[in-house]
């Protein structure tokens, strides 16, 4: 490849361009196979991920692009700056988040995410109420659900 | 594509309608047991669980919080004496991922009992392993991908129960079908050793079983193994106090060496000294089509000499002239065999292959029995061949119908023991029904014809079928027997 398509431009689904290098984009193993296959030009329209949650993958892509490619950031340190990446954002943008690194196949940010989600959440009400999850159980379903998996439950 | 706005993203319960590829790795973050808790959340996260195995192969147990050493609450720490460790790690023909366990497991001096399975590679072997206080180990198709089992089994000096399962693995990836069941167990002080190896299709495998104090033996397998210079089984001492042997063996369906019976007759040679044997010749249900047989005759013909000790026979197999050829000679080497369990062996035409007589063989049972002219013919000739009978018991097949025909013929039958016709508190003959196929008979009309007394005598039996156990003394038979009515003469 020349020179000249060392960058690219990443275009959301509410039509925001965003213009990175193309060593940043090929973490996404989407974007990969997407330039493998030579079945775009250098506008690679996302259509499931919104301007939002692009900018803050590309923040990731490119924080760990830099680290990849000449080690100067200490495994730790980009350990630290993953967790504050994560720290503050609230359900919705996890959950954004999660489906966009899925969507992109960028393996690491999906452990991230599901990560992160899984430390918000540690006992059977934070899950409801954290992930809005309404239990449609009836109380002997739940019953029985209970018994079957009794190592889980006896605290 | 999806085209879904994702603006809606975090409104109610939008983590739900996540495809299960997302939520398996959200859950394989969490703790083990707060994963499995879970199900309780939703339907929708019901089965999640199960599927999380599945679906990501890098799942691995170690922030398990009942593994995990560092956590406070940790079991193994606790002080566990019970550990059942069971998850079926292979899916669909796919090479399973490894569950590295704690060292905890290995090394641990509450554990009593210890279970690992199923189908579950354990990963590299532990360097050392010390279970002072275990005395059973049960493995259900557990393998180390470096060394066999042998150094988990040696850990555990106290053990004195040990089950070995081995279920074949299907491969279709990555040559992953060269995990053998264990071929060398060695144990100075077990005395319970169960081994089911159903794999039939590692071939050349044989087993050396090295467990001088073993008392009881129970032992499925299929005969894999061609060479006839490596043996099948074989161990470096004499079971001398072996009592008890369940013998399960087949050969393979794939096909038939010529050398089963040196295989066999290796194995017997072992276990002369037995009281109790059962023999299934035709085990793992429809998986095995050949009975152990060299050129059509069974395999002890050429084996042992005699059987010393041995005092309790059970015979389970298929109605084949061989195998009663088999069971003639097992009597006639058995110089104190009291016990004769018979079950498929209804009987064959021709009688002059059975020679049951000059025994001291005491307690009869046939199970099964249906009634027909060959079975019949062999009841009878136990009857009055066996000239120390005490007890004959026959459980006539759920399939018959006219049950009390067949009842009243039998008891019909001439009986030679003194025994049995002389002493009223010993039971002459007891042919067993069901409670409930009792009083289907008693109400179900003309055909029974039950007389009174008959019919008394049979709900009695009913009530003895309830409580009566295989080895127990048969109080409420004895009591029949003395209302039992004379036999009708036919």
């Amino acid at each position: 490849m020349s020179k000249s398509e060392k960058k690219i431009v990443l275009k959301s689904l509410d039509n925001e361009a965003f213009e990175v290098e193309k060593a940043v984009a090929l973490q996404s193993q989407t974007i990969w196979v997407m330039c493998e296959d030579k079945c775009v030009g250098n506008e690679i329209p996302l259509e499931n991920v919104t301007g939002q949650i692009l900018a803050k993958v590309i923040d990731y892509c490119k924080k760990h692009a830099v680290v990849d490619g000449d080690g100067d950031e200490s495994s730790e340190e980009l350990k630290n700056w993953d967790t504050e990446f994560t720290k503050n954002m609230d359900q919705s943008t996890l959950f954004n988040m999660i489906l966009a690194a899925n969507y992109l196949n960028i393996k690491s940010l999906l452990n991230l995410t599901c990560q992160a989600v899984a430390d918000k959440t540690k006992t059977i009400d934070e899950f409801h109420t954290f992930l809005n999850i309404e239990n449609n159980f009836t109380p002997e379903e739940e019953a029985q659900i209970c018994q079957e998996n009794l190592w889980a439950f006896d605290d | 594509m999806a085209t879904e706005r994702l603006s809606s993203c975090g409104s109610v319960d939008s983590i739900s309608s996540f495809p299960d590829e997302i939520l398996a790795p959200i859950l394989s973050s969490l703790p083990t047991k707060q994963a499995a808790s879970i199900s309780i959340l939703s339907k929708r996260w019901r089965n999640l669980f199960q599927l999380m195995n599945l679906l990501c192969a890098s799942f691995y147990f170690d922030d398990s919080v009942l593994l995990h050493p560092e956590r406070e609450d940790n079991a193994l720490e606790r002080g566990v004496s019970d550990l059942d460790l069971r998850v079926r790690m292979t899916y669909f023909n796919k090479k399973p991922p490894t569950l590295d366990l704690p060292e905890t497991i290995y090394i641990n001096n509450t554990l009593v009992k210890l279970t690992l399975g199923t189908e579950l590679c354990l990963g590299r072997a532990p360097y050392d392993v010390d279970l002072p206080l275990v005395k059973s180990l049960f493995l259900d198709t557990v393998w180390f991908t470096d060394f066999d089992l042998g150094e988990l089994i040696q850990g555990c000096p106290k053990l004195e129960e040990l089950c070995i399962h081995h279920e074949h693995i299907p491969d279709e990836e990555l040559g992953f079908d060269t995990i053998q069941p264990q071929e060398y167990i060695e144990h100075l002080n077990v005395k319970k050793v169960t081994i089911r190896y159903n794999d039939h299709f590692t071939f050349n495998r044989h087993l050396i079983l090295n467990a001088p104090r073993l008392i009881y033996l129970d032992y499925s397998d299929y005969l894999t193994c061609n060479d006839i210079n490596w043996g099948y089984f074989k161990s470096t001492s004499v079971f001398n106090d072996l009592l008890e042997a369940r013998l399960n063996i087949a050969s393979s369906p794939n096909g038939r060496f010529s050398n089963e019976h040196k295989i066999c007759s290796e194995l017997l040679n072992f276990i002369c000294n037995i009281c109790i044997i059962s023999l299934y010749l035709f085990p793992f249900s429809f998986l095995c089509s050949f009975p152990v047989l060299i050129n059509d005759r069974p395999f002890v013909v050429c084996g042992v000499d005699v059987l010393q000790n041995l005092a309790t026979l059970n015979f389970e197999s298929k109605n084949r002239k061989e195998y009663w050829e088999l069971l003639s000679i097992m009597i006639e080497k058995s110089p104190k065999l009291e016990t004769l369990v018979l079950k498929g062996l209804c009987g064959i035409g021709n009688l002059e292959v059975v020679n049951i007589g000059g025994n001291v063989v005491k307690v009869v049972e046939i199970q099964d029995y249906e009634g027909r002219l060959e079975e019949f013919n062999h009841v009878k000739c136990f009857l009055w061949e066996m000239e120390n009978l005490e007890k004959m018991s026959v459980k006539i097949s759920d399939k018959i119908e006219k049950k009390l025909q067949v009842t009243n013929v039998l008891l019909a039958l001439p009986k030679r023991s003194s025994k049995l016709n002389k002493r009223g508190d010993v039971l002459g003959l007891l042919v067993q029904l069901s409670p409930p196929l009792v009083a289907g008979l008693l109400s179900n009309g003309p055909r029974c014809q039950a007389r009174p007394i008959s019919a008394k005598a049979i709900v009695n039996w009913g009530q003895l079928g309830r409580s009566r156990s295989l080895t127990g003394p048969d109080r409420g038979a004895e009591r029949t027997t003395n209302s039992m009515p004379p036999p009708p003469v036919r």
